[in-house]
């Protein structure tokens, strides 16, 4: 889902850099970071790195990697989940090129910020008739909801940045985009939902005691 | 130049190319960079045109495509767009092949401590990742990189029980060591 270079204009990046840079300043200080929180959401970035290394098999013959958005969120809470992404992010972009260093700031308000805050929203609001659906819920809502903004930003390109018709950044409009993102995503979203359905339920048995902390 | 001048220098010439529409611009970019990476270059330039492949490739293809049904303003249009992204890339990874980044981020101590711990754990926990790929495979398993469901909580013990301790005892060597 990382939006590559190239394809975000300056007239969206800036004001959403300015953006996520005022919401990465509002995290760092909600978590107020201190000599025992910096190790802890470094760990936390490294782990949701690692996690997105990997693969499961898909129904089909091909396979998906773990995106891990709703089980950090889930486990540590969206405003550490949101810091935390936020620095993977940026480590992909500068390491593998993994979603450009133009449209980093987009990446980190779908993927880190809707992607956190939306898990965490449709947890909470769905826990009280059933936590297993919750955490389903949470799951699906962390892939789709940023799946939707994301196809938003891509298909408002030509209609804000083209010069005499001829595109300069992403070429398609939102009848294209949100039929190429969003429904793949929809998919993807049921097997994350899955997914972290398992592993949140395993990992809060397992580690009650720290994540109760 | 230091880190940090070259890392500004960088984010400058990025924002630059963002409102620059010039092909020329973008291959003279591309061109600089091969330039600077002298003994490197032909590595950076195989895996920015890899990224670019792998990220951008279904955009054009999609593009062309849809050029032969569908009037555009200009079939030529991804050609800038391609440009530009191979450009940025190039530069991304001539920054990171030329700059200590632990240095560059130095201007804001939290940044700069938050990168290296990151990086330190993700260093550890990608050869840990690695060693259980190697153990499946060692003992029989048909499975190259794919992970089932069964194999997954084993491994995510791992990977969260080390990032833990690792925490922890990062913690301890901060507060020892009087650094933050």
């Amino acid at each position: 889902m990382h939006i590559p270079d190239g394809f975000i204009s300056p007239q969206t990046y800036l004001p959403a850099a300015i953006l996520s840079a005022g919401l990465l300043y509002m995290a760092y200080k909600k978590i107020d970071l201190d000599i025992e929180k910096i190790p802890f959401v470094a760990g936390v970035s490294a782990l949701s790195f690692v996690m997105m290394l990997i693969i499961i098999p898909f129904p089909g013959g091909t396979s998906v990697h773990l995106s891990g958005i709703a089980i950090i969120a889930l486990l540590f809470g969206a405003w550490t989940s949101f810091a935390a992404l936020s620095l993977v992010l940026l480590l992909q972009a500068l390491l593998f090129g993994e979603g450009g260093i133009t449209s980093l700031s987009v990446n980190i308000l779908a993927l880190a910020f809707l992607g956190s805050f939306s898990a965490t929203l449709f947890f909470s609001l769905f826990s009280k008739y059933s936590k297993k659906i919750a955490i389903f819920i949470a799951g699906f809502a962390s892939i789709v909801i940023p799946s939707i903004f994301v196809a938003f930003i891509l298909g408002l390109q030509p209609i804000i940045a083209s010069k005499s018709g001829s595109p300069l950044y992403f070429p398609f409009g939102w009848d294209v985009t949100f039929i190429s993102v969003v429904v793949p995503h929809f998919f993807l979203g049921i097997i994350e939902a899955f997914v972290t359905l398992s592993v949140v339920t395993f990992l809060q048995n397992r580690y009650k005691d720290i994540l109760s902390e | 130049m230091n880190e940090k001048s070259l890392f500004l220098t960088y984010l400058a010439v990025v924002l630059f190319l963002g409102v620059i529409h010039s092909e020329m611009v973008m291959v003279g970019v591309i061109l600089l960079t091969l330039f600077i990476n002298k003994k490197a270059k032909f590595k950076i330039l195989k895996k920015a045109f890899l990224v670019i492949l792998f990220f951008n490739a279904t955009v054009t293809l999609s593009y062309i495509a849809y050029s032969y049904f569908v009037a555009v303003a200009d079939p030529y249009a991804m050609v800038l767009i391609n440009l530009r992204a191979f450009a940025i890339t190039s530069l991304t990874f001539t920054l990171v092949h030329n700059v200590n980044l632990h240095k560059a981020l130095e201007f804001h101590p939290l940044f700069s401590v938050l990168y290296s711990f990151t990086f330190a754990q993700i260093t550890l926990l990608k050869s840990l990742l690695q060693e259980y790929y190697f153990g499946i495979t060692s003992r029989g398993a048909t499975l190259k990189k794919q992970i089932n469901t069964k194999q997954l909580p084993p491994l995510l013990i791992t990977l969260f029980g080390t990032m833990i301790y690792k925490s922890q005892e990062q913690t301890m060597a901060l507060k020892s060591r009087g650094l933050l």
